[in-house]
């Protein structure tokens, strides 16, 4: 449980102690960037509770999930349409689902443990 | 869960927490930074445009000055007609002219007594004149009288009169104006006038003058045998 959290430190730190920043124009791509990391990492928590977790899945969505939604936003700005608020939308959406789906889990198992 | 997760999620979560770094740090002191110059530029630009918008309106206001200036200076009859009267009264040799041009002065010679006969008569004077037209003067005088096409050189009772007044006797000085006084000057130096003036024992001074003042003609000038056209 230690480990996610150790991770977003060090990403964070890095990110303080690098002070890289990301150009106006490229705002858009970053917050898909980040959701589509997020929206991983719950689909990835999900998997895990329910012992579905498979490590080419996971890789392989996470990839493909962001280049998808880079691509959008990049069509998007070449036609001067705000394109990335599709995967921004499709992303939320999943985000939200995989959190209930994450909670549920999660409430099923302390009843569980209870009854035991 | 297995080891290879793990470090999945933990490079994922890596990747996530660097990159809202990213977004946050850039989202936070700048925008607001860029939103203060945002505005303030707004503001500026509001202020340059209102000030644009009353040179224009100055612009238009000197532009209707001068197009109203312009159409009244092109109705004015009344300025046109003295500009014309003007130009006139120069062609007709009214007004005093100044220039360059060649003063002439005719004098006795010392050695011949002045006497009635040997003084100049109106014939050669007009002959000078003539000759100094066609030598390219402009605008001629003779002993302050003006000389007009319609001038008239006379001999009364032994007495010459240009424009009806008496000449008074030597020395005479004749102003011609002229673009070219030099050329002028030459050619009287070689015509017939100066020969016959000099053969008639006049001494002749010819010089060319920077400044030269031909006055106006100051008589009311007569017309006749002239009648006004009348427009169809």
């Amino acid at each position: 449980m230690w480990l996610p959290v150790v991770g977003v430190l060090f990403g964070v730190l890095l990110g303080l102690l690098t002070g890289a920043s990301v150009p106006a124009a490229y705002t858009a791509y970053l917050l898909v960037a980040v959701l589509a990391t997020v929206d991983t990492l719950c689909g990835g928590a999900k998997a895990g509770l329910q012992n579905e977790f498979d490590d080419a899945l996971f890789l392989s969505g996470f990839l493909m999930n962001l280049v998808a939604a880079l691509s959008l936003t990049f069509l998007g700005e070449q036609l001067s349409v705000d394109l990335y608020l599709a995967a921004v939308f499709a992303f939320g959406v999943r985000l939200f689902r995989n959190i209930a789906i994450i909670r549920r889990e999660l409430i099923t198992r302390c009843k569980y443990r209870k009854r035991l | 869960m297995k080891k290879q997760q793990k470090v999945f999620i933990a490079g994922l979560c890596a990747a996530a927490g660097f990159l809202v770094i990213n977004n946050i740090d850039f989202s936070s002191e700048s925008s607001a930074r860029e939103n203060k110059d945002i505005v303030e530029l707004r503001k500026t630009l509001e202020e340059e445009q209102e000030h644009r918008q009353k040179l224009y309106e100055h612009i238009r206001e000197q532009e209707q000055l001068l197009e109203r200036y312009k159409t009244e200076q092109k109705n004015s009859r009344e300025e046109a007609m003295e500009e014309a009267v003007a130009n006139l009264e120069e062609k007709a040799g009214l007004t005093k002219r100044r220039g360059e041009g060649v003063t002439i002065q005719l004098t006795a010679d010392t050695k011949v007594e002045e006497t009635a006969d040997n003084f100049i008569g109106p014939e050669v004077l007009r002959k000078l004149v003539n000759e100094l037209y066609r030598f390219g003067a402009k605008d001629i005088s003779i002993e302050g009288e003006r000389i007009l096409e319609t001038s008239a050189f006379r001999d009364i009772d032994g007495e010459v009169h240009i424009n009806g007044q008496p000449l008074s006797g030597f020395p005479i000085t004749i102003k011609a104006l002229t673009d070219d006084p030099k050329a002028v000057h030459n050619q009287f130096m070689v015509s017939d006038s100066w020969e016959y003036l000099t053969y008639e024992q006049i001494a002749i001074e010819s010089s060319i003058e920077q400044e030269l003042v031909i006055p106006a003609y100051e008589e009311v000038r007569r017309v006749r045998f002239m009648e006004a056209a009348e427009e169809d």
